[in-house]
């Protein structure tokens, strides 16, 4: 039989970094094929590869046999093949219908009865009835998601692409997803699905393949794999690779539990507005000099909970305590005085003020230190030769202390932030995806200044989706998932491979 | 800095390269009319005098659009922020200037009408702080509110029956007058716009609710981290904003028509948003663009009594203005580059 799509080779490079290297994978008619990787594996890249959104550099694509090479989506769409994307592209003020049809060739006038038949009648086949009157915005989370995949096959796709669906939704919404996409594989069409979650890959996929660094790992046939297997192609040998650089992973000098309890979380939880749980029942403590490390998928809660902790957000449910007080309600500002360092995730967004000198930005979470202030009054001088004092001290390469921190390079950036949050009296720091897009040196250095502040007593919670990270820097380790705490242990017993599994939301 | 003054000189010789071509167009030869004009304006006695006058609500006016801009809010309602401020300053006029003199009545105007713009700014800032409504709404729909006000006061209880009808007020007692700089006809209110221009300057570069302003204008979420009250920036920010605005108010019926008279104000208002738009919202720079659209506005006033031209000519420079400045940004934004051979 030949394959619905064939992919030989393919092989897209982006400005230092191969996205896609060398890659075949094979779908067959009535198939689900599921493509599982780590952020930043590869996967949306060729995912926009094969629905004509990027231009492969090499390779070929073969379309029932057939090669051909799709130079926009508007190609792709008109020869079945349609995304459904993680976020979706709808227009919320429009109606479903009105989705629906946006972008296909209509008559001049609308023929709405028509279209709505149509509309009607797919979605009684495949389990995806909705009313096409009503508007978007009306809809629920996973009733968009339907309006996306109505509107994939309204076009006449047969090759499927969804882009992480599960991600956004309840599980009783999943589990309707997982009917209507059975329904479509019995109707013939081809699925790639891509996903993290570990059981419902194994649940609901035909073939499963790996990619790890733009390459195919590894590709497995329903029933021939296990959890454990896929988690360790996925995340790669428990092999920590320091490479050329030394990181100075001494141990904790002393035993830890007699340290004094920094920040401690007690069933806390958080709901969103529109009413999800955000945060669930979460128990953590993080004792002075003691990195805690925080491992988890994105979007698993992690960015609720930082915020929480650095005080934007005040808990719905439970305690927050900070060095033995109660925290009650959000205030960042007392929460700075209290001594609570942050390394925001989105460094650019949170992080910095882009026109703003360099030494200017060291006063961001600073400007209450009487140091730089008198009544009211900027010292300016001070400000800037404290600005070049810790440019110097933490090497950040910029022109002069008076340039716009904009111009800075990622990791140049990044180590005005972990120098200004240190630079002040701290108990607590808070580093999410510290080392994230900085290159090996820059690397090493923010994780020994790190393994540094904790020598020094501070209180460290490390945030990151990088399992090896976390285990060179952390010790102790909590996994989290949807919102929850799954798992909690420290160094000594951690595996890649069980906290893998937590992640992606298998007991192990 | 210096790119961004010699892109700004070079886009308003472009205007006037354009205009000249409008001149001709319209039968007037601009390499006569350009020099006479420019004669008139800077070396006359009455040119210079009104060129200054002009210049001092523009810029007040759009150093209170600019003070908004730097937290990115617009002021739209500088216009009535200025007849706000002309009610306050009249009424108090009327009230105490037979009673107090000069010395009293002065700082009464300056800081009344400084308040009471203030008050009159906090609706829409205190609308945009806590409830999120859009402040460009709330302040444009707001001139309207402030100019029918002067109207109700003008045509009913502050009418001065002694003019026959026209909808102004009587006239202030002398203690209300600004006092003139030495023997010209022009008032203190230039002096004072550049001062508030200097005082916001340092304002922003020198305090700490300066720096937060800065911090909030450029990177509001990286503001909210820091652990900076931005609601209340957002509010005080705008407050001041209007109150500057309505120092307009006050100028122009303290200084010179000294009575509350209708459509006393051709616009500065809104020419403020202009003004400061054009300075980059630089609160130093506004001197210059105030002075730049008063030269617009009396050189438009000298080609109509000169050449017999009809005003539309002057809004039409106005918009060559405004075209050629801000098309100019693509220039401050992108640069040509050689295509470096590989």
């Amino acid at each position: 039989m030949i394959p619905v799509l064939e992919l030989q080779k393919i092989h897209k490079e982006f400005p230092g970094i191969v996205a896609n290297d060398q890659i075949d994978l094979t779908l067959n008619r009535g198939e689900i094929h599921t493509i599982l990787g780590e952020n930043g594996a590869g996967k949306s890249t060729l995912m926009n590869i094969i629905s004509g959104l990027y231009i492969p550099d090499s390779g070929s694509m073969l379309l029932e046999g057939k090669p051909l090479h799709f130079k926009n989506p508007a190609q792709a769409i008109a020869k079945g093949v349609g995304m459904v994307h993680q976020h979706f592209m709808l227009i919320p003020n429009h109606s479903v219908s009105e989705n629906i049809i946006l972008g296909t060739p209509q008559a001049f006038r609308l023929q709405k009865s028509k279209v709505r038949q149509q509309i009607e009648e797919l979605g009684r086949r495949y389990g995806l009835e909705l009313n096409p009157d009503l508007r978007v915005q009306d809809l629920s989370v996973g009733e968009q998601q339907k309006v996306e995949i109505l509107k994939v096959l309204f076009r006449g796709a047969k090759i499927l692409i969804l882009d992480e669906p599960t991600a956004v939704l309840t599980p009783q919404e999943s589990e309707a997803l997982y009917k209507i996409l059975h329904q479509m594989k019995k109707d013939g069409h081809s699925i790639l699905f891509i996903s993290h979650k570990m059981r419902e890959v194994i649940e609901l996929s035909d073939r499963i393949t790996v990619l790890r660094h733009g390459k195919v790992k590894a590709t497995r046939n329903r029933g021939e794999t296990s959890p454990s297997e896929l988690a360790r192609l996925m995340m790669g040998e428990s092999t920590i690779q320091t490479g050329e650089i030394q990181i100075k992973t001494s141990k904790a000098s002393s035993d830890q539990s007699q340290n004094k309890t920094i920040v401690r979380l007690k069933n806390a939880g958080l709901r969103h507005e529109l009413g999800h749980c955000l945060l669930q029942n979460i128990n953590l403590e993080v004792r002075a000099g003691q990195i805690v490390g925080l491992a988890g998928v994105a979007g698993s809660g992690q960015a609720p909970l930082a915020e929480v902790l650095v005080g934007l957000r005040g808990l719905d449910t439970g305690k927050y305590q900070f060095a033995g007080e109660e925290q009650k309600g959000a205030s960042i500002s007392e929460l700075i005085h209290k001594g609570v360092g942050y390394i925001p995730e989105d460094r650019k967004r949170y992080g910095i003020a882009p026109h703003l000198e360099v030494a200017e930005n060291f006063l961001l979470r600073n400007l209450h230190n009487n140091q730089f202030q008198s009544r009211g009054w900027l010292q300016r001088d001070k400000v800037t030769a404290f600005g070049r004092d810790r440019m110097r001290a933490f090497d950040v390469r910029a022109a002069s202390e008076k340039t716009p921190i904009g111009q800075l390079s990622g990791g140049n950036m990044q180590k005005v932030i972990l120098a200004r949050e240190t630079s002040r009296p701290l108990k607590f720091l808070l580093a999410a995806q510290p080392v994230r897009g900085l290159d090996i040196h820059a690397t090493a250095f923010l994780q020994n200044q790190l393994l540094q502040a904790r020598a020094d007593g501070l209180a460290i919670l490390l945030i990151s989706e990088d399992l090896e990270e976390l285990l060179l820097m952390s010790d102790y380790l909590y996994v989290i998932c949807q919102g929850s705490i799954v798992g909690e242990m420290p160094k000594e017993e951690a595996e890649i491979e069980k906290i893998g599994l937590l992640m992606t939301g298998e007991r192990a | 800095m210096s790119v961004q003054v010699a892109v700004t000189v070079g886009s308003i010789v472009l205007a006037l390269i354009l205009g000249s071509v409008l001149l001709a167009l319209v039968g007037v030869n601009p390499m006569e009319a350009y020099p006479s004009v420019g004669a008139l304006m800077f070396f006359d006695q009455w040119g210079w005098q009104d060129l200054f006058l002009k210049m001092t609500p523009l810029l007040l006016t759009g150093l209170g659009v600019a003070i908004a801009a730097q937290l990115n809010l617009w002021n739209i309602g500088a216009e009535g922020q200025l007849y706000l401020g002309a009610i306050a300053t009249t009424w108090l006029a009327l009230e105490f200037s037979e009673s107090l003199d000069a010395h009293f009545m002065l700082p009464i105007l300056l800081i009344g009408t400084f308040v009471a713009g203030g008050m009159w700014a906090a609706i829409p800032a205190g609308l945009r702080s806590w409830f999120g409504v859009n402040e460009i709404i709330t302040t444009l729909l707001l001139n309207y509110v402030a100019i029918s006000l002067a109207d109700y006061l003008l045509f009913g209880a502050w009418r001065d029956p002694s003019t026959l009808n026209f909808p102004m007020t009587r006239s202030f007692g002398e203690s209300s007058y600004l006092p003139m700089i030495g023997s010209t006809t022009v008032h203190w209110g230039l002096p004072l716009g550049i001062l508030l221009a200097v005082l916001t300057w340092i304002l922003l570069k020198s305090t700490t609710i300066g720096f937060q302003i800065r911090v909030a204008g450029d990177n509001l979420s990286a503001a909210d981290y820091s652990g900076f009250n931005t609601k209340n920036l957002l509010f005080i920010v705008l407050v001041l904003s209007g109150a500057v605005a309505a120092l307009a108010g006050m100028t122009e019926v303290a200084g010179i028509h000294h009575r509350l008279q209708q459509n006393f104000s051709i616009n500065y208002g809104y020419t403020g948003i202009i003004v400061s738009r054009l300075a980059r919202n630089h609160p130093i720079g506004v001197i210059g663009t105030a002075f730049l659209l008063a030269v617009i506005f009396v050189g438009g006033e000298l080609l109509q009594v000169e050449y017999q031209l009809p005003i539309a000519v002057v809004y039409l420079f106005e918009g060559l203005l405004l075209f050629t400045v801000i098309g100019s940004e693509l220039f401050l934004s992108y640069r040509l580059r050689r295509r470096v051979a590989v």
